[in-house]
């Protein structure tokens, strides 16, 4: 129940803060920053699975949200809104990075206050996510993290909602095999 | 816990650094452009009239005396 209170209170917030940014009140951003700092950074992650990217996709999204709140419609999804500019964003990226080497070094982006479990169980995450392919890695992470419905991601990835399901149950179900 | 809850454990325990706010991050170009024109007529307004009212040297020469123009 306060899960369901929370999204709705993140919803509401998040598109009220893009409908200010649109009439030029840039102090709104703070708010988008503080529901979807990290939702930003996983959908980053999902297409370049570099971390050493992901932060310049989060600023970079900031500012292309300043420049776009015009074309955001009130009381669409905001969150949606949002991650299709910063999925964009990343993958505009991965076309210039295309023959670097990922930041591979998870424990160097662990943050200190996790124990050693902790960062076990997110090291076999990175694996089984790195595992799945490009299309997969994103469908799953859009869902389990973000929370995005499966209409927002067809929307966002081109597909439609009965594909984006069955890829999401397959992906769920490769990445329990690969965590056991 | 379910394959759900570890990639949304995954994704909570990575550190984000490194990220600021778009009032401290870089401004648009076209804002950009405007500043640095603006700076550079600041600057021009300053300066030019102190190199148009700009005093001659002395030279050491003592004026002529009894000449009046």
């Amino acid at each position: 129940m306060q899960i369901k209170l929370d999204k709705i209170m993140e919803a509401s917030e998040c598109d009220k803060a893009l409908t200010k940014i649109a009439q030029g009140k840039q102090d709104a951003i703070p708010v988008i920053h503080k529901y979807l700092e990290r939702q930003i950074f996983a959908v980053a992650y999902s297409v370049l699975h570099d971390f050493s990217l992901c932060d310049d996709v989060v600023q970079e999204t900031y500012i292309k949200i300043i420049e776009k709140a015009a074309s955001y419609r009130p009381g669409t999804s905001a969150k949606a809104w949002v991650l299709t500019i910063a999925r964009n964003i990343a993958l505009d990226m991965l076309k210039h990075r295309k023959f670097e080497t990922p930041d591979e070094n998870l424990d160097m982006n662990m943050s200190d206050r996790f124990d050693e479990n902790s960062i076990l169980l997110s090291l076999q995450v990175k694996s089984a996510l790195d595992a799945l392919d490009d299309e997969d890695r994103q469908i799953v992470t859009l869902k389990a993290y973000t929370g995005l419905k499966h209409s927002e991601i067809a929307a966002m990835l081109g597909i439609t909602t009965e594909a984006a399901k069955k890829k999401y149950q397959r992906a769920i179900a490769r990445m329990k095999e690969l965590l056991i | 816990m379910t394959v759900s809850d570890k990639i949304k454990h995954f994704y909570d325990t990575v550190k984000i650094d490194g990220v600021s706010l778009p009032q401290q991050v870089k401004m648009p170009l076209s804002i950009a452009i405007s500043a640095a024109a603006v700076s550079v007529l600041i600057g021009a307004a300053l300066i030019i009239p102190n190199i148009v009212k700009k005093q001659p040297k002395n030279t050491g020469k003592k004026p002529i005396s009894g000449r009046t123009v």
